[in-house]
C-alpha cells in the first residue's frame, strides 16, 4: 500500500494512477473545507478542481516538511480565501455602483442562504443562520472555525495548516465564538419577527 | 425571560453543526480535473503521434521527389534554354 508521499512521488513522474489515489483519500476533505469557507457549491467545486491542479505541477517541488493532508488543506483555505476577497471587492463595487443607479432600486449584494448538505435535517434552519454569521468573521476567525467545526481537525492540525501555534488557534477559536455570538444575537430580533 | 430564550437559541444555533457529515462533490469531478490537467500539459498522446506521422509523410514525400527527380529534364531545359538564348 503507497503512503501519501509515494503517491505524490508517483504523480511528479507521471503516474496518472496516482491522481486517482490522492482524489478518491482527499477530495472530499478538499470539497468540504472549501465548501464550509465559500459556502457554495460550484465555487467549492471550482476550488477543488484549483487545488489538485496545483498539487500537480507542485508535486515535483514538494519537500514533505508538511504532510500530504496538510499541504492540501493549506492550498484549499488559501484558495478559498483568494474566492472570498474576490466576492468581497464586488459587494464593495456592487454597493458604489447602487449609489449611483438608485432608481434600479433595492441593494441586493448578500448572498442567498446556505444550506450544507451535511447537516441533520432538523439543523438546517439554524445551521443556515450559523453560516451566515460565520461569513461575517474575520478571515483566521473562519478559517480556524470552520476547520474545527466543518472539518473536524484537532486544534494541533489547524495548528499546522494555518502555521500557528496551538494556543493562538485556542485563542482565534474562543474569538470566533464569541463574535459570533454578538452576531446571531443581532440575527434574533429577525428571527422572531419572521416566525410572527 | 426573553434573555433566557434568546441564550437558548444562540446556543442552539452554534451546536447546530453538531454531528455533520461530509458532504459529496459532484461525482464527475475527478473527470473535470483530468480535463484541465490534459488541457494544461498541451498536446495528447495522440495528437502528438499524429503530428510526428503528417511530418514523415512530409519528409518522405520530399525524398521521394528528390530521389525520382529525371535529370535528363533539366538538360533538355538548359538545351532549350542555348537554343533560344533565353
Amino acid at each position: 500500500m503507497a503512503t501519501h508521499e509515494d503517491l505524490i512521488r508517483q504523480l511528479a513522474s507521471g503516474d496518472h494512477q496516482a491522481l486517482k489515489h490522492l482524489y478518491a483519500e482527499f477530495g472530499v476533505r478538499v470539497y468540504n473545507t472549501a465548501l464550509g469557507m465559500v459556502q457554495n457549491r460550484e465555487e467549492a467545486e471550482e476550488i477543488t478542481q484549483d487545488v489538485f491542479v496545483e498539487m500537480h505541477r507542485n508535486a515535483g517541488t514538494f519537500k514533505f516538511q508538511s504532510s500530504v493532508a496538510t499541504w492540501l488543506y493549506r492550498i484549499t483555505v488559501n484558495k478559498s480565501l483568494d474566492v472570498l476577497r474576490h466576492r468581497n471587492r464586488n459587494k464593495r463595487f456592487a454597493f458604489v455602483t447602487s449609489i449611483f443607479q438608485r432608481k434600479s432600486g433595492e441593494l441586493n449584494i448578500d448572498a442567498p442562504d446556505f444550506h450544507h448538505p451535511g447537516v441533520a435535517l432538523e439543523n438546517q434552519e439554524n445551521a443556515s443562520i450559523l453560516f451566515k454569521a460565520i461569513d461575517q468573521l474575520p478571515e483566521n476567525q473562519r478559517t480556524a472555525f470552520v476547520l474545527s467545526q466543518v472539518e473536524q481537525l484537532p486544534q494541533k492540525e489547524i495548528a499546522t495548516v494555518m502555521n500557528l501555534g496551538e494556543k493562538a488557534v485556542e485563542s482565534l477559536l474562543q474569538r470566533a465564538k464569541a463574535n459570533l455570538r454578538i452576531t446571531l444575537e443581532k440575527f434574533y430580533p429577525d428571527r422572531r419577527k419572521t416566525r410572527n | 425571560m426573553k434573555d433566557m430564550e434568546k441564550e437558548k437559541w444562540t446556543d442552539d444555533v452554534l451546536d447546530s453543526l453538531t454531528g455533520i457529515r461530509q458532504a459529496e462533490p459532484n461525482p464527475f469531478l475527478l473527470t473535470r480535473i483530468e480535463g484541465r490537467l490534459q488541457a494544461k500539459t498541451g498536446m495528447s498522446k495522440l495528437q502528438v503521434r499524429l503530428a510526428a506521422v503528417g511530418l514523415g509523410i512530409l519528409l518522405l514525400s520530399n525524398l521521394w521527389l528528390a530521389l525520382s527527380y529525371d535529370s535528363s529534364k533539366l538538360q533538355q531545359a538548359n538545351s532549350l534554354t542555348t537554343s533560344y538564348q533565353i
